[in-house]
């Protein structure tokens, strides 16, 4: 049983780590994206 | 095909008068290699029988000298920028390529000439085995093609000293598990040895074709 | 080219639904294996996860293939999103399977196993392939280098799988629990489940496929 819940936690943890890695990753693009289309030559 | 020949032969001649005129990597290669075989002397339990795990510390030693030898390849090129001046000759890409996966072939070859001798004198394997030096140039050639894809490869980026290993090793496990095996027996573990030899020849065929293909598009711009 | 905002928020959340269904299934529904007990239920997971890395580096592949043939920077972006997910999906097999063979096989790792030798070379494979889109400067030359390891990496996978099974043969046999026909509750788990993955693979594909032109609009944004 705990075989079963190790292998599945770490799936489950890794799974979700890395959805939570590409959320973030995608704000922080669209936010600096934002930066750049409103500030202009101030976003170098 | 007789102009692919004629190019091939001349860039792996200007490689090796090269590396015979500065004697840089032959000797750095010998010493690397009878390095190796003292750190496994002491690293391994000699005691148990030295030559069970002979096949396994001359395969570490051939896959990293490989490495060294493959990475200078194109590395020195690169440094020199002679390789722009190579590729803005009309001979095509594949024949470059060849030839200098050619010379990298011969350079390793010449490092498991020191090689079988020393892990004769350090570890009592019989030294001149005509099933030994077969398994050995098949295993080569294959290396030695692939190698020489990803050393063009990683010549080309920042950080190829760490890129070539990386993607060098995985893509040399076919060569690893059968001329490990091919190794074994030709060291008098017993066994089989021409299914190995076979099987090792396809390896070469099918990778050299490969890596042949895919020159072009790595040795361009 | 790009994937729809719209409908990939769809299909993610119709396969959030779908991962709940399988998981209800896995731990209601499904029966404990006769011979191996609960731990059997790791391949619910463990196997869909393997089949979807497969796929995802058959998309590198042909991502790779196409780019080589008329420099589609969509068809390297394609290959670089699904190289990424690919290799998570084949972390999750390769410690899922591992820590399965520990109760089963007594043993982490069997050397002899070609499916073992030949899924961690896999994930050996697109780390590198990985790690050389990271040190490449990114344009038409980093995407050729990325289609040329794509498509020999690929080509290598068969083929260790074969050595292994070559090697294997000529060494002594080791014992598996050979898997007999599927019962239809585990069958029906393992149907949605491998369903709810390869759709989660799809659409981590799409996501990551979107943050990559993102990003490229970005340093086309900052170059100018």
């Amino acid at each position: 049983m705990s075989y079963l819940i190790g292998a599945y936690g770490f799936a489950i943890v890794l799974l979700a780590g890395y959805v939570i890695y590409l959320v973030r990753q995608a704000r922080s693009v669209a936010a600096r994206m934002d930066e750049v289309e409103e500030g202009g030559p101030a976003a170098g | 095909m007789r102009a692919y020949l004629r190019v091939a032969g001349a860039v792996a001649r200007k490689d090796l008068r090269t590396e015979l005129r500065s004697r840089e990597m032959l000797p750095a290669l010998g010493q690397f290699v009878v390095l190796a075989l003292l750190i496994a002397n002491f690293g391994f339990d000699v005691g148990t029988g030295g030559s069970r795990i002979a096949p396994g510390v001359l395969w570490l030693t051939i896959t990293f000298a490989g490495l060294l030898a493959f990475g200078r390849t194109f590395a020195a090129e690169r440094d020199q920028a002679s390789l722009e001046a190579l590729l803005l000759t009309p001979a095509s890409r594949a024949a470059i390529f060849a030839g200098k996966a050619l010379a990298a072939a011969a350079v390793l070859a010449a490092c498991e000439v020191v090689l079988v001798p020393a892990l004769g004198v350090f570890f009592g394997t019989p030294v001149l085995s005509l099933p030994l030096a077969a398994a050995l140039v098949m295993v080569t050639i294959g290396m030695a093609g692939l190698g020489c894809l990803f050393a063009a490869i990683a010549a080309q980026t920042r950080a190829r000293d760490l890129l070539l290993p990386v993607l060098s090793l995985p893509l040399w496990v076919p060569f690893v598990v059968v001329g490990g095996r091919a190794v074994q027996v030709a060291l008098g573990g017993g066994g089989e040895l021409n299914g190995a030899l076979a099987l090792l020849l396809d390896f070469d065929i099918l990778f050299v074709v490969v890596a042949s293909l895919a020159a072009k598009f790595v040795l361009d711009d | 080219m790009a994937p729809r905002a719209d409908l990939l928020r769809l299909a993610a959340v119709a396969d959030a639904l779908l991962l709940l269904l399988a998981t209800g299934l896995v731990v209601f529904y499904a029966p404990a294996d006769a011979v191996q007990g609960v731990v059997q239920k790791i391949f619910y997971l463990h196997v869909p996860a393997a089949i979807a890395a497969y796929m995802a580096f058959a998309v590198v592949l042909v991502g790779g293939l196409v780019y080589l043939w008329n420099e589609s920077p969509a068809a390297d972006r394609l290959a670089r999103a699904a190289a990424e997910v690919g290799l998570v999906l084949t972390t999750v097999t390769l410690v899922m399977g591992s820590i399965w063979a520990k109760p089963i096989w007594g043993t982490y790792w069997v050397p002899w196993d070609a499916r073992l030798v030949s899924t961690l070379v896999l994930w050996l494979i697109y780390a590198g392939y990985l790690l050389m889109r990271r040190i490449a400067t990114p344009g038409r030359q980093a995407a050729r280098f990325g289609a040329v390891v794509g498509i020999v990496g690929f080509i290598d996978v068969p083929i260790v799988h074969f050595s292994v099974t070559w090697w294997r043969t000529i060494h002594p046999p080791i014992e598996t629990a050979a898997p007999g026909a599927l019962p239809p509750a585990m069958l029906l788990t393992f149907a949605i489940s491998s369903l709810a993955v390869l759709l989660l693979a799809a659409v981590l594909i799409g996501y990551r496929y979107r943050l990559e032109a993102l990003r490229e609009r970005l340093a086309a944004a900052l170059d100018r």
